[in-house]
């Protein structure tokens, strides 16, 4: 079921990336909800597997964005991985059901995937802009995915509460 | 960690790969996601004809708003115009009134209006006997068509008096001799018989009598040798003279002669008004 969901949520976040980005542009700035997909599936699936699936779906946004093949993915394997640990360690704690705590690694997750990414596509010599614009683009599109991220995490926080309550 | 590092060796094995071999997936990627973009595409082309609908709306309901503001400001200035004029007129009504009796025309002159009835009316009327004229002052049908004389449309009911002049765009065309309640009989300027008070070149100037002779030109007499008269003078009518009105045109000087010891010209005027009568002309009467 979680898998089915994802694949929903996938498909729904390719196509605003593609198809409504220009209506959800703030600026220079569009969100990346497939990074967002996939950094939420880090968080809330309980699996030491996780990051590959998120690493799967950051190879989609890959295929379907301009650009090359594998470095999106590549660095979300990377912070996936990362992430991993540190949700095991807030579980440990018990915190890691907590808004605040998932809303901040969300944060630090998808500003680093943004800026690994712009900066491998800035030296790469992929990107439109050169490598410091680049990297303040990449933040903005990461501050403006985890606004975006605060309804999905406390619709997934209400979700996961009324399934434990029942 | 082996998992991690196998997964990167592959994303690092694709990053390196040419970007012509990954297009068949980038096409396939981008084909299942088509049919979605159209909807999404329909679905924003719909939000913005009802974004552009509402904004229309809003906008009209501004420009209504705006065109009832300048109304409300228009009919405000009207009232303040309407109340100056007023103001303007109370005021001008009390200035009259107040205004020594003195300086106010004892008379002024009025019209009326009134057609020349043709032969075929003056049959009509006289088929109908209505033509009261006739009747009232002995005029008999055949005086009617004599030369000199026309029929007008106005009597005495409205005002129409014996020894009114009968005028047309300022020039004099005849007198009233008869009137009826509803007709009145006109002599014309060059009829024989015809006489009134004639000033020359202006409303103060030589005073004569003006005389129809049946003929083209009419003569002007009484008019002393002391006077300097020459061809060309206007003659104006003498007898409305002091009403503070211009005076209507009888005609102008086509000739002046002196006999041989007399102590008045001999003058001949051309009138203004020839041709065939006027359809229309006004009677010139004098009112308090």
């Amino acid at each position: 079921m979680p898998y089915v969901l994802l694949i929903v949520f996938v498909y729904l976040a390719a196509l605003v990336d593609t198809a409504l980005a220009e209506v959800l542009r703030v600026g220079d700035v569009t969100p990346d909800l497939l990074a967002l997909a996939a950094i939420v599936w880090v968080l809330l699936v309980p699996s030491r597997w996780a990051f590959l699936t998120a690493g799967a779906v950051a190879l989609l946004a890959d295929l379907i964005a301009p650009g090359r093949v594998g470095v999106g993915a590549a660095w979300m394997l990377l912070i996936g991985f990362g992430l991993s640990g540190l949700v095991q360690h807030a579980r440990r704690r018990r915190i890691d059901r907590r808004l605040p705590v998932r809303l901040a690694l969300t944060a630090a997750g998808l500003t680093a995937w943004c800026l690994g990414v712009g900066a491998t596509a800035g030296l790469l010599g992929d990107a439109a802009l050169p490598l410091l614009p680049q990297l303040v683009r990449s933040l903005g599109a990461a501050l403006y995915t985890s606004v975006v991220a605060l309804p999905v995490l406390m619709v997934a926080g209400w979700t996961r509460t009324e399934r434990e309550t029942f | 960690m082996q998992a991690l590092a196998v997964a990167l060796a592959v994303t690092a094995v694709l990053a390196a790969l040419p970007p012509s071999w990954l297009m068949p997936a980038q096409g396939w990627a981008l084909g299942a996601l088509r049919p979605g973009q159209r909807a999404a595409a329909g679905m924003v082309a719909l939000g913005r004809q009802v974004k552009a609908r509402v904004a229309s709306h809003f906008g009209n309901v501004a420009e209504l708003a705006a065109a009832r503001d300048v109304a409300e400001r228009l009919a405000a200035e009207n009232r303040v115009l309407a109340e100056r004029l007023a103001s303007v007129q109370r005021r001008l009504a009390t200035t009259q009134a107040e205004r020594p009796a003195a300086d106010r025309a004892l008379l002024r002159l009025g019209g009326i209006e009134a057609r020349v009835l043709g032969q075929q009316a003056r049959g009509y009327l006289l088929r109908q006997k209505l033509l009261d004229v006739g009747r009232v002052d002995g005029v008999e049908p055949g005086a009617l068509v004599l030369h000199g004389a026309a029929v007008v449309d106005r009597g005495e009911q409205h005002g129409v008096e014996p020894g009114h002049l009968a005028v047309e765009g300022g020039r004099v065309w005849g007198r009233v001799v008869r009137a009826g309640p509803n007709t009145a009989v006109v002599r014309t300027l060059d009829a024989p018989g015809f006489r009134d008070v004639v000033r020359l070149r202006s409303p103060r100037g030589a005073e004569g009598i003006v005389e129809g002779t049946g003929e083209m030109l009419c003569r002007i007499r009484m008019i002393a040798v002391t006077e300097p008269v020459t061809p060309g003078d206007e003659v104006l009518a003498g007898s409305l003279a002091g009403l503070g009105a211009p005076l209507p045109r009888y005609g102008v000087v086509e000739r002046v002669e002196q006999s041989v010891g007399a102590a008045h010209w001999d003058i001949w005027m051309r009138p203004a008004l020839t041709g065939s009568p006027p359809e229309k002309v006004v009677v010139v009467r004098v009112e308090p």
